[in-house]
């Protein structure tokens, strides 16, 4: 079962090197190898979901540890790292499946689908792989793919935000490599687990947790480090807007963050606090800007600014609670709401990033001034828009709803009632710009009479309503039964975090 | 100027900060204990004689695997960032006898020495990446030396997926007849400091030099056209 585990990585990167072969003599076979494999990805995720449990780790290159030291990098895979996956894999299915009739525009298709794959092989090595510097060689991965895939349609526009997004995240992986060179200097590991029982304390991890800090929030675009997402997310193709926006965020930023905080260092309240007022200050500051824009996707990526903020503040109070010996059941109630939005925000964010697509292809603008009217000429877009809408803006029965009311009670009693009142108010924030968005895009009267109007095809339709249908159906995460499946090994996986290292070199 | 000063206190600070870092700098007297364990157990039991190159392509064999990869996303991103209609400038200089007559006798040796960096890379310092950046250079001296010669990217393009692909099946070879993903011990080890020896390591790095090579020269043929 184990040696099913490098699979996550092999499958997309050898994808992607037989699409560079045989794609140029194929037709259409970058497209149905990339579903192909996204699908397989899926199958096997959910496979190691629903049959196995607790910590899997595997060797590369099956070097034994000698006597209790890690010798072979370590692919762990513990609870978090499975729903992360998933995650990756179902939202990357969905936007590979919409790519199939969108990118039809594109001249050089086949090298779109290669960097996707890439994409997804970076994101889950760094989900699965338990050493620090694997980890950063897998985030150069993902990041590097996504700056290609930012600029892709080589507009001026488009490769000035994927400039700025390579400066700015080169200078993140730099910080990173900086921490990682002085860990390594001054412990002579690499392997998470193995540097979490070392007896390592003072400035140094102080240091290394700032630069840590630093360098995975950029990647992540927690304020004051956003200032690339605006225009990377916005100016891309959007199936990866829906990507970078829906998966790669959490899975090289959040995710990272987490793993590195929770099973790496011992948790400490002061590090818990930064990453939650960080969080606080992502939520009302993303809320706020995205009111003023008129750009569809670039409202849809301030928006995922403060979405990602209400995640970090579930995981936040959950960390401050376990390192100062709080209620672990608030602590891990908390990490649930926390996880469950980070889930429900993927799903709805690719979501309206397609919508977005899907009315940019069919009108050829995404500026809401140009726009309305469009719930008559495109229903099936309007009623999922409006669906991810109301999941968003967190109104029942829809997913965000949950997801943002159980990280709401989490904060009353943990007594953060500040924190409760300000998730509350720019909860109230968010359905006022998305309410704007359906009105202006999809009552309004239109503004033009759409003369190159285009019809949208098949699959594009099919992926958002899949997506659409998600969002209804995660709610059901919050039924015990179910929730114990998918969410609970992940909150277990964050609260033990001591069983890593056991389990790892054990 | 009021910026400036700022980013030079800046700096100051920073530099404050990382001060006693290097000042109170300790040289070790003694290997870590993964490093000792690579030293003392690595030739024995990898077979390769350049200890550096049994770390790089089997121990942590899924980083290098990674950073070919970064390699192989660069050349495609510049080639589609740079695919605008590039015209090649008007003037052409030709390029002098001298540089003329020295490719035609260099060439062929340069690319020996590259091939035999890489073909060596688990006996001797070098490897799959230095092999190829050489190779890589004696190509550019062949562009410099003829304006008009430009090498086929289709063949660049294939020469690097092949020889990815190649990679990620050595290493799935590994997973299904040796230890694990990567292990270079599905091959015989041979004899120990003999070219054909240390199981696949020498394979790898030959796979390595040619997409290393490859990528490179794509990149600077890519670079060196003029955008109009």
């Amino acid at each position: 079962m184990n040696a099913m585990i490098p699979l996550f990585v092999i499958v997309p990167l050898a994808a992607a090197f037989f699409m560079a072969i045989l794609g140029r003599f194929i037709k259409n076979f970058s497209k149905i190898l990339l579903n192909l494999e996204l699908l397989f990805l899926s199958y096997l995720a959910l496979h190691f979901i629903l049959n196995t449990q607790g910590i899997l780790a595997y060797r590369v290159g099956g070097f034994e540890n000698a006597g209790d030291i890690p010798i072979a990098i370590y692919l762990v895979l513990d609870g978090l790292s499975r729903l992360i996956l998933l995650v990756i894999s179902l939202i990357g299915l969905l936007a590979a499946f919409y790519s199939t009739s969108y990118t039809r525009q594109f001249t050089q298709e086949r090298k779109y689908y290669i960097l996707f794959s890439l994409m997804i092989a970076g994101m889950n090595g760094l989900v699965i792989s338990g050493d620090i510097f694997n980890i950063f060689v897998f985030l150069e991965i993902a990041a590097i793919a996504s700056y290609a895939l930012v600029a892709f349609g080589i507009e001026k526009q488009q490769l000035e935000a994927s400039f700025k997004y390579q400066v700015l995240g080169g200078m993140a992986s730099l910080i990173i490599l900086l921490g990682i060179g002085f860990l390594y200097w001054q412990t002579g590991t690499l392997n998470i687990a193995d540097f979490s029982r070392l007896p390592v304390s003072g400035p140094f991890v102080k240091l290394l947790a700032i630069f840590f800090l630093v360098g995975f929030g950029l990647k992540a675009a927690i304020f004051p480090f956003h200032s690339w997402l605006p225009d990377a997310h916005s100016s891309a193709p959007s199936p990866i807007s829906a990507m970078l926006s829906g998966v790669l965020i959490k899975a090289i930023g959040i995710y990272a963050i987490f793993r590195i905080f929770f099973s790496m260092f011992a948790l400490s309240y002061e590090i818990a606090m930064v990453i939650t007022v960080l969080g606080t200050l992502s939520m009302i500051v993303g809320g706020l800007m995205a009111i003023g824009q008129w750009d569809i996707k670039r409202m849809l990526a301030f928006s995922s600014i403060s979405q990602m903020g209400y995640v970090i503040v579930g995981i936040g109070i959950g960390m401050i609670l376990l390192a100062t010996g709080g209620s672990k059941v608030i602590a891990g109630f908390s990490i649930f709401g926390g996880l469950f939005h980070l889930v429900n925000h993927s799903v709805f964010k690719g979501l309206l990033f397609l919508n977005a697509g899907a009315v940019e292809y069919a009108t050829g603008t995404r500026d809401m001034r140009q726009l309305g009217g469009l719930a008559e000429k495109m229903p099936l877009t309007a009623s999922t828009s409006l669906t991810a809408s109301l999941a968003i803006s967190g109104v029942p029965p829809f997913n965000g709803f949950f997801s943002k009311l159980i990280i709401i009670v989490a904060a009353v009693s943990a007594h953060f009632y500040w924190l409760a009142f300000i998730a509350v108010v720019v909860s109230i924030i968010t359905i006022s710009y998305f309410m704007k968005m359906q009105k202006y895009v999809f009552f309004n009267t239109p503004q033009t009479d759409y003369k190159n109007f285009r019809a949208i095809p098949l699959p594009m339709n099919l992926s958002m309503i899949i997506l659409a249908l998600l969002c209804l159906l995660l709610s059901l995460l919050v039924l015990p039964q179910i929730r114990d499946i998918f969410i609970t090994p992940a909150v277990d996986a964050l609260i033990n975090s001591l069983q890593y290292t056991a389990v790892v070199i054990g | 100027m009021i910026k400036r000063f700022f980013s030079l206190i800046f700096v100051v600070l920073l530099a404050l900060v990382f001060l006693p870092l290097v000042t109170e700098i300790k040289p070790l007297s003694e290997l870590g204990m993964t490093s000792a364990k690579y030293a003392e157990d690595g030739a024995a039991e990898l077979g390769a004689a350049n200890l550096v190159t049994s770390v790089v392509v089997t121990y942590r064999g899924l980083d290098t695997l990674g950073e070919v990869t970064v390699l192989f996303i660069t050349t495609a991103g510049i080639g589609f960032m740079l695919r605008r209609k590039t015209i090649l400038p008007e003037k052409k200089r030709r390029a002098s006898e001298i540089l003329k007559s020295g490719t035609s006798f260099l060439l062929p040796l340069i690319i020996l020495f590259g091939v035999y960096i890489f073909v060596h890379g688990h006996l001797t310092p070098g490897g799959g990446f230095q092999g190829g950046v050489v190779i890589a250079s004696a190509i550019v001296l062949l562009m410099l030396s003829d304006i008009n010669m430009h090498p086929d990217h289709n063949i660049l393009n294939w020469l690097e997926s092949l020889s990815g692909a190649f990679y990620v099946i050595m290493g799935i070879l590994g997973l299904i007849l040796a230890g694990g993903f990567l292990d270079n011990r599905f091959l015989p080890l041979g004899e120990f400091g003999k070219i054909f020896s240390a199981g696949a390591i020498p394979v790898i790095y030959s796979l390595i030099g040619l997409k290393v090579g490859a990528e490179l020269v794509g990149i600077l043929n890519k670079l060196g056209r003029e955008d109009k």
